[in-house]
């Protein structure tokens, strides 16, 4: 965007919203907002909510700046924590909500658009680490962490809807995280995601 | 709950999959159990990794233009508490002005008044300020020559004004400008402006003055940001030579919390804001 911030690392952009800098907001907007949208989407599978919940998660992010703690996580984990608490909040605002197919199904295709390249390519790898992990755990643990996670579903709808109960769920949370926790580490990703 | 029955939970818990009050518990436990801590940081960080499952999608237009119009608000009232200028809490209450006592700001001035009060019979019943912040990023001056940085002073703080008439009520909000950031590469500049939001026939009214003048080809626009959706141009400005711009538009402004400017080949032409967008401005009353 040619805003002289391109060069900065999330972790020095993020300091300079504490002096209210938009043009650091935009920088930040810029590089994260797709992947902020596209959980956002796959969450609640409707883009209007998702829309509202990255605005909302933005404007988190704007005004409490100083809550972000850089040596805890990465700042896009972070930032993708704030939009899945927000999604789960709606989800959960929702009445007489049903298990959203779209999110333990594939992303949609995405459409085309300009791209930062290595932020794209650190992206891509990450995302497939991630997929082959969970890709191996069993099917049962699987689904249950899919379902919390994308699904925004606590532990008894889970339970209710696999009829299984309260306390199988879990230990497949528990254990399926586990399993998953030990993998990522036998790749070095788990905790070390890189800044794009 | 035990230690094993939480610790147990503590998937769940990373997951946000508890219920409040199980939630509540754990994090009660979780202050005085240091193996459960560490567990719950690890699975939540491992939790944390799974949104990088989802695929990225575009989101809308209209929201990266919204989200900066917000920030940009923000960071003018926020760079005005620091300067210790304009505030949004330094409203102006000027009252009842009397039957003749129509305040016309910009003529208070010195400038000529574009907003066209109606002249007597009108009375002031209420004023508001909010400080904005102009910024033209890009070549500054090497663009904008002859304009140069206007005037660098305190803002001037103008009075809006409610006018009262019979059968209907012009809602003025007016804009003080506080003193622009200077940033490298941009032109900053001290303008003021106010919007007026005619009840009587929903039209509004929006004037500036000292904006930067603009090279030949160039027009300033006015935008519409609603709090969901694409913003929605307005029109243009018109300009004079004392550097006053002016449009009267057949909207109800009313309707939108934001309102930004912009600069454009021509009012109409573009589709969406061209970034940057100069000036941003609330339109809450």
């Amino acid at each position: 965007m040619g805003t002289g911030m391109d060069g900065l690392g999330d972790e020095v952009l993020v300091t300079h919203l504490l002096q209210r800098d938009a043009a650091a907001f935009a920088a930040l907007y810029d590089r994260h907002s797709r992947m902020a949208f596209g959980l956002a989407y796959r969450m609640l599978n409707d883009p209007s909510a998702a829309e509202d919940v990255v605005q909302e998660a933005f404007l988190s992010l704007w005004r409490q700046a100083a809550s972000f703690q850089a040596g805890k996580s990465t700042f896009r984990t972070w930032l993708l924590s704030i939009v899945h608490h927000r999604a789960i909040d709606r989800l959960r605002r929702a009445q007489n909500r049903e298990v959203s197919d779209a999110a333990l199904e594939g992303a949609p295709e995405r459409p085309d658009a300009t791209v930062d390249v290595e932020h794209e390519v650190v992206a891509s790898i990450e995302s497939e680490q991630i997929r082959v992990a969970l890709g191996v755990l069993p099917a049962d643990q699987r689904r249950a962490i899919e379902l919390a996670y994308f699904g925004g579903h606590s532990h008894s709808e889970i339970a209710k809807l696999l009829g299984i109960p309260v306390g199988t769920v879990k230990g497949r949370l528990r254990i399926g995280l586990q399993k998953l926790r030990t993998s990522l580490d036998q790749v070095g990703l788990r905790g070390a995601i890189h800044d794009a | 709950m035990t230690h094993d029955e939480i610790r147990e939970s503590l998937g769940a818990y990373a997951l946000d999959a508890l219920s409040p009050e199980e939630r509540a518990t754990a994090e009660a436990h979780l202050r005085t159990c240091v193996e459960c801590a560490e567990e719950v940081e690890e699975l939540s960080l491992t939790g944390d990794r799974l949104a990088l499952l989802a695929e990225e999608r575009d989101p809308p237009p209209g929201l990266r233009i919204r989200l900066l119009a917000i920030v940009e608000q923000e960071a003018a009232v926020w760079q005005a508490r620091q300067d210790g200028g304009a505030l949004p809490d330094s409203r102006l209450h000027v009252g009842d002005a009397g039957p003749a006592g129509s305040t016309d700001p910009l003529s208070a001035s010195g400038k000529p008044n574009p907003l066209s009060l109606v002249p007597g019979g009108d009375r002031v019943v209420g004023t508001e300020s909010l400080p904005w912040r102009g910024r033209i990023a890009g070549r500054g001056r090497a663009v904008y020559g002859t304009a140069g940085v206007l005037v660098a002073a305190a803002a001037a703080l103008l009075v809006a004004v409610l006018i009262q008439r019979r059968d209907s009520v012009t809602v003025l909000h007016q804009y003080a400008c506080a003193a622009a950031t200077p940033r490298s590469g941009s032109l900053t500049f001290t303008a003021t402006g106010c919007t007026l939001q005619l009840r009587s026939d929903h039209t509004t009214r929006v004037a500036f003055t000292n904006l930067p003048a603009l090279p030949a080809g160039r027009a300033y626009e006015l935008w519409l940001v609603p709090a969901k959706g694409n913003p929605v141009p307005v029109g243009g400005f018109v300009g004079d030579a004392s550097r006053s711009y002016s449009g009267h538009y057949s909207l109800d402004a009313a309707r939108y919390p934001l309102a930004a400017v912009t600069v454009e080949r021509a009012p109409g032409t573009s589709p969406a804001p061209t970034l940057p967008i100069v000036i941003t401005f609330s339109l809450k009353g």
